[in-house]
């Protein structure tokens, strides 16, 4: 019994971080934006395919691995930003459902440049840690300290920086920025290529532990999505709030039911959280602007 | 002078449906031609009753779960307890309405991208309740073996054993649903909609009760998307809980954004021409995806308007062109307009 909670708990932490890396991100771009990003999910499944391009296939280390995929999706996500939601901001539905579209187009060209077949990346580092009795995946454990620290980095980017601050300035109060001298276009970008680099960077840090096909994303966006909900979606520190309690639901759920229950389960606490505070758990209201 | 263009139209329409009522006999009862029209007709009514929730509030991701309700309630009378068919078709309508009732009544308290979410949420939980319970609902697999549509009325019985009959039920829902729909929104509800949907608080100080319209809309919705389920269950003959995921709503979303918004015709033109559209591109099945996403994108980037905003361009060209200069003469003494 105690070794399964032990592996609930580590599993728990491991998703959790994940799950901020993953929306964190989103959470920035809509405070900066008003744009509701459903091709978020592909980032992370286009993530973890650089990752099994660079890592798997040819063979390359897996810290390059990484770094190619944060720079990959980065780049994406402002060529994105450009091209299809700069128009847009403020006209969340529009921009949805607009996001739709991208992630069925980024669907498909991962279909034509990978293929359907689960592709699986080997384990960072192989075999077993013997952790207070309990046998477990190294693999998992290096995991942690890597999320974490890339979850510190960009919260040391947010709060340490400058533009950090402006963007949290932006987020906060867009005229009030700009009458600050925040330059708002570059912010929109900034928010972007962070928030895409740290999706990206997820589907690096997913890739070891799950099969990579190209019809993971919509899942992917549906946990992001579920989680910036929940949370709040003007509030960080909600975010993280909600990739905890996502990441345990889930860690707990799959060990004591059955993994078939979680969305079912996850569903069923959004519905709550949207009804009884229609802000997430941390946020405020959104006006509409 | 509108009165009379109405007329027009109005007996524009009516053509066209006298036209529709030959095509099994144009067509020869070619199956695959007739498969296509009904498939259009249940894709029109899907569209038309999201869009009219649409005219009082923001999107509804729950519309389609509400029609699956139906469809499943369908269905199961059907296979379980054996009920004839049009037992199993009103009921289903009854169930989408009962079903809708309190969704909506949860979901109204939000509005913009929460109501959507809080709508999508809920639609989830009980396509999640489909797939989860394998009895009754089958479970992943999908609810199969739905039988097909029998009506015996007391003296009459007809067994629905081609495309032919499903033809014209589709045809006669497909009118019944546009022509109920458009009238209510040609009536003073339908101008409160308007108001609603342009401005609610404004709305709601002038005296019109906002959920009480909202939710009006909505079960009238429901109600003739219940039928659609039903139908749709009893013709296709089986019925699948990942249909009413994302496949189904991204359909209704594309259709009614490229056909437009603003009148009764986008959907219906929406339907139709993607239909067209989806023959030619027969061979490239595989990026059909990436061809909707294009679409999809192209279409709110450079034409929010939709089909019906550009129909409505070109007639305005028309007339700028060929039709008799009235501005002009405007300023003029009347003895010489």
């Amino acid at each position: 019994m105690g070794a399964q909670i032990l592996q609930v708990i580590v599993n728990g932490v491991l998703l959790s971080l994940l799950y901020v890396l993953l929306s964190s991100g989103l959470t920035m771009i809509y405070g900066v934006m008003r744009i509701l990003n459903w091709a978020h999910g592909s980032l992370v499944m286009l993530g973890a395919f650089l990752v099994y391009f660079v890592f798997a296939k040819h063979d390359i280390n897996y810290v390059a691995g990484l770094i190619v995929a944060i720079i990959g999706m980065a780049a994406l996500g402002v060529i994105v930003e450009r091209l299809i939601f700069k128009p847009k901001r403020n006209a969340v539905l529009t921009a949805f459902i607009m996001s739709m579209g991208v992630l069925y187009i980024l669907e498909v060209v991962a279909e034509v440049a990978f293929g359907t077949q689960s592709r699986f990346v080997p384990p960072i580092i192989p075999g077993f840690i013997k952790v207070g009795g309990v046998l477990m995946g190294s693999n998992r454990l290096i995991l942690i300290p890597i999320a974490l620290a890339l979850a510190l980095a960009y919260w040391a980017f947010l709060e340490r920086t400058k533009w950090g601050r402006a963007i949290r300035a932006t987020s906060q109060n867009k005229i009030g920025a700009g009458l600050a001298g925040v330059n708002i276009e570059w912010m929109a970008v900034l928010a972007m290529a962070t928030g895409c680099g740290l999706a990206g960077a997820a589907g690096a840090l997913m890739a070891p532990t799950i099969g990579i096909t190209p019809f993971i994303d919509t899942s992917l966006s549906w946990k992001a999505f579920i989680i910036v909900f929940i949370g709040g979606r003007l509030s960080l520190i909600g975010t993280v709030l909600g990739a905890f309690l996502v990441g345990f639901t889930e860690s707990i759920v799959t060990a004591y039911w059955g993994p078939e229950w979680v969305i079912m389960m996850e569903m069923a606490i959004l519905a709550l959280v949207l009804f009884f505070r229609p802000g997430g758990l941390l946020g405020v209201e959104v006006k509409e602007d | 002078m509108s009165r009379f263009r109405n007329l027009g139209v109005y007996a524009g329409v009516a053509a066209a449906i006298v036209l529709l009522f030959f095509v099994p006999t144009i067509s020869g009862g070619s199956t695959f031609i007739l498969f296509t029209a009904t498939s259009i007709f249940f894709y029109i009514n899907l569209c038309q009753t999201f869009r009219f929730i649409n005219l009082t509030s923001d999107w509804s991701f729950a519309h389609v779960t509400v029609m699956g309700m139906g469809a499943y309630a369908s269905a199961l009378l059907a296979i379980k307890a054996g009920w004839p068919f049009l037992a199993c078709f009103f009921t289903a309508s009854l169930v989408s309405v009962a079903i809708c009732l309190p969704i909506y009544a949860l979901s109204f308290k939000t509005k913009g991208e929460t109501f959507f979410w809080l709508t999508w949420a809920i639609g989830e939980v009980i396509r999640q309740v489909w797939i989860r319970f394998k009895n009754p609902f089958g479970g992943d697999a999908g609810l199969g073996n739905i039988p097909k549509i029998v009506i015996s009325l007391p003296g009459l019985r007809v067994e629905f054993l081609s495309q032919v009959p499903y033809y014209y039920m589709g045809l006669v829902l497909t009118v019944v649903t546009n022509a109920f729909l458009y009238a209510v929104e040609k009536s003073r509800i339908g101008l409160n909609f308007k108001v609603i949907a342009s401005n609610s608080d404004l709305a709601s100080s002038l005296g019109i009760n906002v959920f009480r319209h909202r939710m009006l809309a909505v079960v009238i919705a429901s109600f003739f998307v219940g039928f659609n389920g039903s139908f749709y269950a009893h013709w296709i003959g089986f019925l699948s809980p990942r249909d009413y995921g994302l496949s189904f709503l991204l359909l209704t979303l594309l259709y009614v954004i490229v056909g437009g918004r603003q009148t009764i015709w986008g959907a219906v033109m929406g339907v139709t021409a993607f239909y067209l559209l989806n023959l030619q591109l027969k061979p490239f099945q595989q990026y059909i995806l990436a061809v909707y996403g294009g679409v999809l994108i192209l279409v709110l980037a450079f034409f929010s308007d939709g089909l019906e905003g550009l129909v409505k361009l070109v007639a305005s060209l028309f007339k700028r062109v060929f039709g008799r200069k009235r501005v002009a003469t405007e300023g003029l003494p009347l003895n010489r307009r």
